[in-house]
């Protein structure tokens, strides 16, 4: 996985053969190729660290339909990111159940052994911290998705461990 | 075929029918923001909810009309107090980042939020938080500004771009309280057709760059004519401010049969070309020098002129297909019975690139009118314009009468070393154009915004021109001024005014048979079997089997 840390540059990227047969196949899933925007768009932000506007201007030529298309999927959801991200983009759950077992602290714990606040990424490019809306984790909380893995039931020092212990 | 009841009005009407489209029919008016009856039905602005039942179970709750279809045994109800508070809700909710920037907002007095909001809620907010912040005075294209903060987001551009234009431009990017309207990453809202996005936009968001802070709204009257872009004749409303008598705006006008609710962006420019360079003044040229003269002394000299090669193969006169088709009568017949002048020719603009929606490549409006009306008096060997400016390089013609001056070319050097070579140059012009500043006798005549006639359009459609300021300065109708021309040559018109004009044009000429202006109406009248209507809404996008999956 290739995280960007720095914005890309202005002029189109390109997407590595694996990520086209990726696109491809995704396109065969849908009858008609704007279907296959949002995976396409996962795509994208796994192989360019993040989607940028050349990313969405990509997408769109791989799927071979307008940029605004791209353009609107990509601003609509959240969980595209649309700024670049740290290697670990850090989402802390700051819903209710969570709330009620400890995120509150758990944030604010992260933020400062980390010196970044939420929506912040830290000088090294290690860390992006974000609080997010519910990780469908209720019976677990507080919980924490750092890329795309889960981890549960944390305390400031499990979550810390959990941080430093990362390659 | 469906019949339903609508506040209690029985209505049979097609099935298919939407709700806002039935309610028409029974003369109830049901309000609207994003429904538009040539885009695709989006239902995102829920003004147009209504309450209603089916075989006397009411809904379980309001519908918006856009989107629901007529049905047997529907009853609606679109002013109870229970769709009035419906309404009065939505309205809310529009409003609560609405900027309320009517005062400097040029859509103020044609707003369609003010007009709703006046009829059907008219209370104040509710809402004390701040308003969303959002792109204001945006530069979304080259002739547009957009406005976030006023935009409602019904996405009526972005469709007329995805299915009218056929080019998306635009997509409404980001989500709830921060969607604005935008294009694609560095791009432009920069097509030919872009301006109907300011016509379609409900509120003050997209505005024309060209009218915008130029007048408000209430100043404006109202003119049906047609635009004298290119030879189409695109049903248009010309805007002028009643007190200065000066136009500011062309908007299009709904004739499923020519145009529909669209028209080009070249077409609404121009109005420029009747507002500025105008020749308001007659001149005469004496010692090299244009003097401003009044029109009858002009007149006098032109006819001093022109006299000397009268029926001689010196003389050449040339009408322009900008002209009503009764300034074109009034020429021709002058020249069977007058001029006899052994060239004749039909001018006019060069062509231009037409495209597959509106633009047809003829950028003069009554070419066909002008044909129709030299075989009918028959007029033999009529020129094109072309022809005429070779045979005035070829010195061959010494004297010319330019009847509108609409050339194919407006290479000033071209027609400077054309022109040299005759002895008289009388042109009736609107414009201070090439034609006019190289005139031995320029007299001024009326622009298209001024001038009442009949033109052809290039599918034989007969429409109707119609005077929305009174001319500029000492111009004149073009035919007063060929009056005034022939009396001066010792020839009395037969015409006492524009009305005979229009009785012997539809006499004598076939293809304006029965016509008056009254008969032609705003709407024109077809000649012929040809058609010309643009193509449907969707057209190319669908299979023509394509059904919604049941």
């Amino acid at each position: 996985m290739s995280l960007a840390q720095s914005e890309h540059p202005k002029g189109p990227l390109e997407f590595s053969a694996k990520a086209k047969d990726e696109i491809k196949h995704h396109v065969a899933k849908y009858p008609d190729r704007r279907a296959a925007t949002l995976p396409a768009l996962y795509v994208a932000q796994r192989e360019f660290g993040y989607v940028s506007p050349a990313a969405m201007a990509t997408v769109a030529r791989e799927l071979d339909i307008p940029e605004t298309w791209v353009r609107e999927v990509a601003t609509w959801y959240t969980m595209y990111n649309k700024v670049p991200v740290g290697k670990y983009h850090v989402q802390l759950c700051g819903n209710i159940s969570c709330h009620l077992t400890g995120a509150d602290k758990l944030i604010h714990g992260l933020s400062q052994a980390l010196g970044i606040k939420p929506g912040e990424t830290s000088k090294d490019g290690r860390y992006t911290l974000a609080e997010v809306e519910c990780l469908a984790s209720c019976g677990s909380g507080p919980a924490m998705q750092v890329n795309d893995d889960y981890h549960e039931h944390l305390t400031v020092e499990k979550a810390l461990k959990i941080l430093r212990d990362l390659p | 075929m469906p019949t339903l009841k609508i506040d209690g009005v029985e209505i049979t009407v097609p099935p298919g029918t939407n709700l806002v489209e039935a309610a028409k029919v029974a003369g109830k008016d049901i309000p609207i923001f994003c429904y538009h009856s040539h885009l695709s039905i989006a239902a995102n602005c829920r003004m147009c909810l209504v309450h209603g039942s089916q075989n006397g179970r009411p809904w379980p709750k309001a519908m918006p009309a856009c989107q629901t279809l007529v049905a047997d045994n529907m009853e609606i109800d679109t002013c109870s107090e229970k769709t009035q508070a419906v309404r009065k809700g939505v309205l809310e909710f529009i409003l609560i980042n609405h900027p309320l920037d009517c005062p400097v907002c040029d859509k103020s007095g044609e707003c369609m939020l003010q007009d709703n909001f006046f009829e059907h809620s008219n209370r104040p907010s509710r809402f004390h938080e701040y308003k969303e912040q959002k792109l204001k005075t945006y530069d979304i294209g080259p002739q547009i500004i957009y406005d976030g903060e006023r935009c409602i987001n019904c996405t009526r551009c972005v469709r007329f771009m995805d299915e009218i234009a056929l080019d998306n431009q635009l997509a409404q990017i980001n989500r709830g309280d921060r969607s604005v309207i935008a294009c694609a990453e560095g791009k432009q809202l920069d097509h030919p057709y872009a301006m109907n996005t300011v016509d379609l936009c409900p509120v003050g968001a997209l505005l024309g760059k060209d009218f915008r802070f130029q007048k408000r709204a209430w100043f404006l009257q109202h003119t049906d004519s047609v635009c004298p872009g290119c030879a189409r004749g695109c049903n248009v409303v010309i805007d002028s401010a009643r007190l200065e008598n000066e136009v500011y705006r062309i908007k299009p006008r709904d004739n499923a049969a020519v145009n529909g609710p669209w028209m080009c962006d070249d077409g609404r420019w121009t109005y420029h070309q009747a507002r500025e360079r105008r020749l308001t003044q007659a001149t005469v040229r004496q010692d090299g020098e244009h003097k401003a003269v009044a029109v009858d002394v002009a007149l006098r000299q032109a006819a001093t002129l022109v006299r000397l090669h009268l029926g001689k193969p010196t003389l050449a006169v040339a009408v322009s297909p900008h002209l009503t088709s009764e300034d074109l009568y009034l020429a021709a017949s002058l020249q069977k019975q007058l001029f006899r002048a052994s060239t004749y020719a039909v001018t006019g603009h060069a062509p231009w690139k037409g495209d597959n929606f509106l633009k047809v490549s003829d950028r003069n409006p009554n070419r066909r009118g002008a044909a129709a009306i030299h075989d009918a008096l028959g007029l033999k060997d009529v020129l094109d314009g072309n022809a005429l400016l070779t045979a005035v390089e070829s010195g061959k013609v010494k004297a010319l009468v330019l009847i509108g001056t609409e050339l194919p070319s407006a290479d000033f050097d071209r027609l400077k070393a054309a022109f040299s070579k005759l002895d008289a140059l009388v042109v009736l012009a609107s414009e201070k154009d090439a034609a006019a500043q190289l005139a031995d006798v320029a007299i001024p005549v009326a622009a298209f915004t001024e001038m009442e006639g009949l033109w052809v359009n290039a599918f034989g459609r007969v429409q109707r021109v119609r005077a929305c300021v009174p001319p500029k300065g000492d111009a004149q109708p073009a035919w007063k001024a060929l009056r005034g021309l022939a009396r001066q040559l010792d020839v009395n018109v037969r015409q006492a005014d524009h009305r005979d004009l229009v009785v012997d044009l539809a006499r004598e000429v076939p293809l304006f048979n029965n016509l008056t202006h009254e008969s032609v109406g705003a709407f024109g009248v077809a000649r012929g079997a040809e058609t010309s209507a643009p193509r449907k809404v969707g057209e190319g996008k669908l299979p023509e089997d394509f059904t919604l999956p049941a």
